[in-house]
């Protein structure tokens, strides 16, 4: 038997779907398991923990990851679309510019954890030039038990530092495809150009902006590295939890919860993202 | 005929430009820089109090590889990233080459559903992972951690794959045909050269986004840490120059992907985050 | 509206130089066409008039209103893109309206403009529509609506019509020379089609390498050319430009010789360019008038239906011929008589390409 084109395609993906299907389905049935069965049997012991227990600190991580997200995203978002906006002409070194830029999508949560501990700590960059310059006699102290609102700030700032260059990326795609006529013939029309950036641009950037908050908003609720080298455990963050209840108290059910419930906020905002990608594709091209 | 001068308001703007260029370029560069620089700091210079070392030396990067063990980390890391470049290369470039260059149907939704799993988060893969790992003994190996990290990239790899192949002009391709190759020799001798720095590209971003991850690696992993899951594990008690020096170790590959790769860097990026 | 006065205009972006000073007068209320080749500077003249790109050197006045450093916005101007630039986010109506907001006309006035405008150009249907809802065809409609409906003083068009097709672009050029009858804007419109350029004109300014080669009407560009490039870049087939040399009187082509009866004074010797457009080739029907006659072989014969474009092997030089009608027994090889009127030979310097002025002696 011949295999048509349609055969040949789907031999060629089932592979990697298969791959997938298992690294999917399987974690996910046993987060399930292990969160809501011990022993066989239907038991809530691990969301009582989870609530209940002195050793839990589930609502304080979650008001943590929630204050994190609602900081980082508007700001890095403006700054994202400022520099977009910037480098939306061409001109003598916006390469490199815009290599600049996007070098943190290159990097990982934990280092640059690591970039801004070596900024900011007693003995890092700000305090000595701060020292050097005579502005301070003693050291800041950003890092300790005893300066949560210092270390947040400092949470924010790598996170803002590393994660901007997403939104960037996206933000900066979508201004490449609109047409430049479009932009033109706002200004020929007497717009200003706030105007411009109002009644124009933003609009018709609305599908990368809608794009850019729903990846950014789903991978917040994931983040891990930056704050466990930067505060570890004096800011609780969801997916820290999650690491600290497994690997050190060896609850995996209370650890599989929390993983299911990064899952279930991430996948619901994924779902969100997919509608509107569908939606998009079905209106023809604009 | 009267030249052009530059108005006030536009040499304003242009002062204003600079500016904001320069601002820009050192929010991103300063602390890289200033972080690789402490990295190679004499171990006394640290404490001196001047904004940058004044003194260099490769000693806190020995003491880190070879007495502090991340020597042995960092072969672990680049033995589990190969192991996902390849395992994911095996399984997502045939899925990819599809993608572009066949019409089936549900290829809009499995296109889509690609670009759900993305977005699977890897604490959900990694815990469950743990008890099947014990079962199977590949608990705290670095096979284990390859086939987690593989789950992960897949869905880039296919993703990118299949658009640096539909970046092959079918035309180039027919060209090929019609002058006496076969389907396959049409793929061995056409797609996959015009394809390879694409590929090559997509493949140390694959490298990358194992070298990078660190939940996974630092759950299923005991005494065979990977780097990032070694400097996490360690890092809070460690002191601070051993920071600094697991700083650059652990950047350095990102800086030479994005020299290398830096042609391709806003178009992967697209595609990964669209 | 304004009559629009560009002096000296000079263009470089980085090491190339678009526009090497341009000089033109456009008058209040007609249609001036930017013809040329892509590439000629053309559409970088028409973004100067509007202000999106600055000249380096050189000044812009509408009427005795220097505007050179003025923004578009404040140069009361409107424009049709290539690509249309209809805004995808905006119903059509918002689109039209759009200038009129900008500039806060009062809402029932916005109202009364944009019907007048969609009026004008048939789209009262669509005003509820989004683009994407529309033909090509449509949305260029929009784009013309949008850029009459505030009365600007200098109306810019850049290829209007190049994204239509061929029906619809024939249609739409008498109708955008229409719609200017009736509102008695002053055009700026730029094209590489010259047919298109012919029929929409009042005067052409014919473009090359980012200089102004002859400004004049459609007839006069089409009947004076002021140069070869010109000759060549007007008239459909291209003119015959043939490389001849002037001996004693006699003008020899490459082999054959050419003998005027009126020699013009100006014809002293040396190599020239003749140029003799298709149209003025006469094969078998002697004309009254002074002429030339030449014997050749037909070469090649296209039939067009309505015309034939005829190939005459005239010594080692063919020309190309258009006529309504061929003798009959004329045939790929037919050994003919040609006739063309001493009024229609063009003479160009051979080097510079300019044409040589004629000062015809009467004997």
């Amino acid at each position: 038997m011949r295999l048509t084109p349609k055969h040949k395609a789907f031999l060629l993906i089932a592979p990697a779907f298969i791959y997938m299907g298992f690294f999917i389905a399987y974690p996910l049935s046993e987060a399930i398991y292990l969160s809501f069965f011990e022993e066989g049997a239907l038991s809530l012991a691990n969301i009582r923990y989870l609530v209940g227990s002195p050793l839990s600190k589930f609502t304080e991580a979650f008001r943590y990851t929630l204050t994190i997200t609602a900081i980082v995203i508007p700001i890095e978002t403006a700054l994202a679309l400022l520099i977009a906006l910037f480098l939306y002409n061409s001109f003598k070194g916006r390469d490199l510019i815009l290599y600049m830029v996007i070098i943190p999508l290159t990097i990982s949560d934990v280092a640059a954890g690591l970039i801004w501990y070596s900024i900011l700590t007693s003995n890092g960059f700000m305090n000595n030039l701060l020292i050097s310059l005579g502005l301070i006699d003693q050291p800041i102290q950003v890092f300790g038990s005893e300066f949560k609102v210092r270390m947040l700030l400092a949470i924010v700032v790598t996170e803002v530092w590393r994660s901007m260059a997403i939104v960037f990326v996206i933000l900066f795609a979508g201004l490449q495809l609109l047409s430049r006529d479009l932009i033109e013939a706002a200004e020929v029309f007497g717009a200003s150009w706030m105007q411009k950036l109002t009644k124009i641009i933003l609009p018709m950037l609305k599908p990368s902006l809608q794009s850019a908050l729903i990846i950014r908003t789903l991978f917040a609720f994931q983040i891990f590295g930056v704050v466990w080298i930067l505060a570890g455990r004096n800011i609780p963050v969801l997916a820290g939890e999650a690491y600290y209840e497994l690997t050190e108290l060896r609850h995996e059910g209370v650890a599989a919860l929390y993983a299911l419930i990064i899952a279930a906020i991430s996948l619901s905002f994924g779902f969100i993202y997919i509608r509107t990608l569908r939606a998009r594709h079905l209106e023809v091209t604009l | 005929m009267t030249i052009h001068t530059y108005t006030l308001g536009e040499r304003l703007k242009g002062v204003v430009k600079a500016w904001a260029a320069v601002l820009i370029v050192s929010w991103i560069g300063v602390p890289l820089v200033i972080s690789i620089l402490y990295a190679f700091s004499e171990r006394t210079a640290l404490y001196e109090r001047t904004p940058i070392p004044l003194s260099y030396s490769l000693e806190q990067i020995r003491f880190l590889l070879f007495e502090a063990g991340a020597l042995y980390a960092v072969k672990n890391s680049v033995i589990v990233a190969l192991l996902t470049v390849a395992l994911s290369f095996l399984l997502g470039l045939p899925a990819g080459y599809a993608f572009a260059k066949y019409v089936f149907p549900g290829r809009d939704a499995l296109k889509l559903a690609l670009i759900g799993m993305r977005m699977f988060p890897v604490m959900i893969i990694a815990v469950p992972l743990v008890a099947l790992y014990i079962r199977i003994g590949l608990s705290d190996t670095l096979v284990g951690v390859a086939l987690a990290h593989t789950a992960m990239a897949l869905p880039f790899v296919v993703l990118i794959t299949s658009s640096v192949f539909a970046g092959v002009p079918r035309d180039l391709e027919e060209a090929g045909m019609v002058f006496g190759l076969s389907p396959i020799g049409v793929f061995l001798r056409i797609t996959i050269p015009l394809a390879l720095p694409g590929l090559a590209a997509a493949a140390m971003f694959t490298f990358l986004l194992s070298w990078n991850e660190v939940f996974i690696a630092a759950v299923l992993t005991l005494t065979n840490r990977t780097l990032p899951a070694f400097i996490l594990t360690s890092a809070l008690a460690a002191p601070d120059f051993f920071k600094f020096a697991a700083n650059f170790i652990i950047v350095a590959p990102a800086l030479v992907f994005v020299f290398v790769a830096r042609r391709y860097l806003v178009t992967m990026w697209g595609i990964t985050v669209r | 509206m304004a009559g629009v006065r560009l002096e000296g205009i000079v263009k470089r972006f980085g090491r190339t130089t678009a526009l090497k000073g341009i000089n033109l007068e456009i008058r209040d209320g007609e249609i001036m066409v930017l013809l040329g080749p892509s590439g000629c500077g053309k559409t970088t003249t028409l973004r100067i008039i509007a202000g999106l790109e600055k000249p380096t050197e050189g000044r812009v006045f509408f009427d005795d209103r220097e505007v050179t450093n003025l923004p578009p916005k404040d140069r009361n101007i409107s424009m049709v893109f290539q690509s249309y630039a209809v805004w995808p986010h905006m119903k059509v109506y918002d689109n039209i309206a759009f200038p009129l907001k900008i500039k806060k006309v009062r809402d029932e006035e916005i109202r009364r403009r944009v019907k007048w405008a969609a009026e004008l150009l048939q789209i009262e249907e669509l005003l509820d529509r989004y683009p994407h809802q529309l033909s090509g065809g449509q949305r260029q409609r929009v784009a013309v609506a949008r850029a009459i409906v505030v009365e600007p003083e200098v109306l810019l068009m850049d290829e209007p019509l190049s994204n239509l097709d061929a029906l619809l672009r024939v249609k739409m050029r008498s109708e955008i020379k229409k719609l200017q009858r009736k509102v008695g804007v002053t055009m700026v419109y730029v094209t590489h089609d010259q047919t298109e350029a012919m029929v929409i004109a009042d005067r052409i300014a014919v473009m090359s390498e980012g200089q102004i080669m002859q400004v004049g009407s459609p007839q006069e560009v089409y009947d004076d050319p002021a140069n070869t490039f010109v000759a060549g870049f007007i008239g459909s087939p291209q003119m015959n430009l043939i490389k001849a040399r002037v001996v004693d009187g006699v003008i020899e082509i490459p082999g054959y010789e050419i003998k005027l009866s009126n020699q013009p004074s100006t014809l002293t010797g040396g190599n020239i360019v003749i140029g003799v457009r298709p149209e003025k080739i006469q094969i078998g029907d002697k004309p009254s008038g002074p002429h030339v006659e030449m014997e050749g072989i037909i070469d090649f014969i296209e039939n067009l239906g309505a015309d034939y474009i005829v190939h005459v092997k005239v010594g080692d030089t063919i020309l190309v011929a258009k006529t309504t009608s061929l003798p009959e027994h004329v045939n790929i090889g037919t050994r003919t008589k040609i006739y063309i009127e001493e009024k229609h030979i063009h003479f160009f310097d051979s080097k510079t390409g300019t044409k040589i002025k004629l000062n015809t002696t009467k004997k």
